[in-house]
């Protein structure tokens, strides 16, 4: 396989994603791009755009863009949540509720999971569609330990990828780094070359946390950072609903090099929309 | 409940101190500053190190201001000894803070023999005295309530990156380093004096407590500039101070305190000159390595590590020399040694995470998708709530590969080995 970016998924078509949700394969024939767009005109979602409304440019070069429709592939929510000895209390309750609020949101066929943090990384539950096992695995979290966020960051892109779907990774946090054995810049390196997007909430001393800038820089998602965790479960809804608003735009690049970091540009013509979408993309092996 | 248990541990205290003092033999004519002395120094000799006994309890309720005061009284009379037992025709007494004492009495209050007495040489009981201090630090203390045992300086306690609360500057470690300043002929050549302060050290890094630590530290730079695990302590503060659980609450301070980069350079510099001293010096040498990685000296690193890996003993000092070495081979560029060196941390300890997060992670920087899949299905299979015992990397900061205990072990023998000749 010519090694163009970990994050390309090979399929025939992109359309073609939607089908083989369950059992992904990798091809070294075809190679494929998507990219997770967000689109807004006055702050609001802007709807019913369509292929040809798009202009992509990889390192400069215009693409030929196709466009997923969202209804047609299925949502992998992985929730990457602090559960540190510092989340405690109605902080905790919270959460709890927050996430609830999610799980109660989602679709037939959506998926999730969570990964919870505190001195080690541990899966509550992996990627289902019973969003009640989620649940059950969240309401029995004992807040305890350190802080692992750069390690379950990883985990949560890595848990989101295990499946075909469009990866949404909600990441909350009150807390710095303490206790994580990857490094930032490891981390942020597979997170250029991954579908995954990543949203994350701060809370407190998080918020002062430049990973979650840049993780969800790099993977075109969004920070939030909030005062109080009572607005979370307003805060998650917004994240899910942003989510679904979104375009998956793939192509199979042309003209453009086989490694390296490819700058992308994306645009919808004859529109001053803002364009929310992962800067570039990293192809090829470690650099 | 903690702070019940506290208070009803020290009236207990309280009590046994009241019955103790009651059997003293104290005569009525004795001053208290005499009174006060005899008393410690039957504690100072009753003592048995590195046990919560009563002699320690009762050393535990005295304030600064009661230690400030025995300390001067105490080298008083250790002068008085010197400059009267030397002389040919000695008096039978001498007046100290309007009291007159024989000198009898003196030496017998002192414990010391007629040599010792003649010499001026209290450095005997000076080093019992703070095995007594440091004893009384790390046991007692913590059971006492409210500030007993602090100075008038606090320092912060800190979990998980948060601030939590105060924390003491414990007055028992200040004292124990004026009682060993006084040890003659020169507390530098002390063995004994050289092993208190590794140990002390040792227990106060291993316990988080970077507030005592740090003056004992610098004390201990000044007597021991050379010394290898003098050297190696002092590196190991700079470089848990720079880790992340401390520079978090730097960060969430907004203190303007020397950033990170600055304790790691410190480190660096530190434990390079413990393995030029001690080149069999194995944690240093891991350490050392670690300390350059993060620096990004990363060749050096491997070089380092390289050599460590070879002698590492014992299974922790083994999983973190392979564990820094796959990271270092990583950044130069040999994933594949990386791979190998991860692989062999992870078969020391089969539960630990952070080698199979970073074999995942290194599949999935080469673009092997499915094998970083396959790498983190076993990191999301191993049981949960295992931590420290199951991932050594999780207690890095706060482990060293000869503990506190057998420091203070072996400190207990010193001291025995030469109250004996």
């Amino acid at each position: 396989m010519t090694r163009l970016a970990a994050f390309l998924l090979a399929a025939s078509s992109a359309t073609a994603l939607a089908a083989q949700a369950q059992n992904p394969t990798f091809s070294s024939k075809v190679e494929v791009v998507r990219v997770d767009v967000l689109v807004t005109d006055g702050g609001k979602p802007l709807r019913g755009l369509r292929a040809a409304d798009f202009e992509v440019f990889d390192n400069g070069v215009r693409q030929t863009v196709d466009l997923v429709s969202f209804e047609q592939l299925p949502l992998n929510v992985v929730f990457t949540f602090d559960l540190s000895s510092s989340i405690v209390g109605e902080r905790l309750d919270n959460l709890r509720e927050a996430s609830r609020t999610v799980l109660d949101g989602l679709q037939a066929g959506d998926q999730a999971a969570l990964v919870m943090f505190n001195t080690k990384v541990v899966v509550g539950s992996g990627l289902t569609a019973r969003t009640g096992l989620v649940q059950t695995a969240i309401d029995r979290a004992e807040p305890t330990g350190d802080t692992s966020l750069v390690d379950a960051s990883f985990a949560g892109m890595m848990v989101a990828e295990s499946d075909v779907g469009r990866g949404l990774v909600i990441v909350f946090s009150d807390g710095l780094d303490t206790a994580s054995w990857l490094r930032p810049k490891a981390v942020l390196d597979v997170a250029k070359r991954s579908d995954a997007v990543v949203y994350a909430v701060s809370a407190g001393l998080a918020s002062k946390a430049e990973f979650l800038g840049d993780i969800t820089d790099q993977t075109g998602g969004r920070l939030f950072k909030i005062e109080s965790t009572r607005s979370l479960s307003d805060v998650f809804l917004e994240v899910l609903g942003e989510f679904r608003q979104r375009y998956l735009l793939s192509y199979s690049p042309a003209g453009v090099s086989q490694e390296g970091w490819h700058q992308l540009t994306v645009r919808v013509k004859g529109r001053r929309a803002t364009v929310r979408a992962r800067p570039g993309y990293l192809a090829g092996g470690p650099m | 409940m903690r702070r019940a248990a506290s208070i009803v541990a020290a009236l207990a205290v309280v009590m046994a101190c009241a019955s103790v003092h009651a059997k003293a033999p104290a005569r009525a004519e004795d001053p208290p500053w005499l009174v006060r002395l005899s008393s410690y120094l039957r504690n100072v000799r009753e003592h048995e190190p590195g046990t919560l006994d009563m002699p320690a309890r009762l050393t535990g309720f005295m304030g600064e201001a009661d230690l400030d005061d025995l300390r001067a009284d105490l080298f008083s009379v250790v002068a008085i000894c010197r400059r009267e037992f030397g002389r040919r025709l000695r008096p039978a007494a001498v007046v100290y803070r309007d009291t007159t004492v024989q000198l009898t009495d003196l030496r017998q209050t002192l414990g010391l023999t007629e040599t010792e007495a003649a010499q001026g040489d209290v450095s005997r009981i000076l080093k019992r005295a703070a095995v007594l201090h440091a004893d009384v630090a790390m046991l007692v203390i913590p059971l006492l309530p409210g500030r007993v045992g602090c100075s008038s300086y606090a320092s912060l306690v800190v979990r998980d990156g948060n601030r939590i609360g105060m924390g003491c500057i414990d007055i028992h470690w200040i004292h124990s380093r004026h009682l060993l300043d006084a040890v003659i002929p020169d507390p530098a050549k002390d063995e004994l004096v050289r092993r208190w302060y590794v140990a002390s050290a040792t227990y106060l890094l291993e316990s988080g407590n970077f507030a005592n630590a740090k003056p004992l530290l610098d004390h201990a730079r000044l007597l021991f500039r050379s010394d290898a695990e003098i050297l190696f302590v002092r590196g190991y503060y700079h470089e848990a101070f720079a880790s992340p659980p401390i520079q978090t609450v730097v960060v969430e301070s907004g203190s303007n305190h020397r950033d990170a980069r600055s304790s790691l350079e410190e480190a660096e510099g530190l434990y390079s000159r413990a393995v030029k001293e001690n080149p069999l010096f194995v944690e240093a040498r891991v350490r050392h390595g670690n300390v350059l990685s993060l620096l990004g000296r990363h060749q050096d690193a491997a070089e380092e590590l390289r050599l460590a890996a070879a002698a590492a003993k014992g299974p922790e000092l083994r999983y973190y020399a392979e564990l820094f070495l796959g990271r270092a081979e990583e950044a130069v560029g040999n994933p594949s040694a990386a791979r190998d060196h991860y692989r062999q941390a992870s078969a020391l300890y089969p539960e630990a995470q952070s080698p199979l997060l970073a074999l995942t992670l290194l599949a999935r920087q080469l673009g092997d998708r499915a094998g970083a899949q396959d790498a983190m299905r076993q990191v999301l299979a191993l049981p949960a709530g295992r931590e420290p015992e199951a991932d050594p990397w999780s207690r890095y900061y706060r482990w060293q590969h000869v503990d506190f205990k057998a420091r203070f072990k072996g400190l207990y023998s010193r001291m025995l080995e030469e109250e004996a000749r």
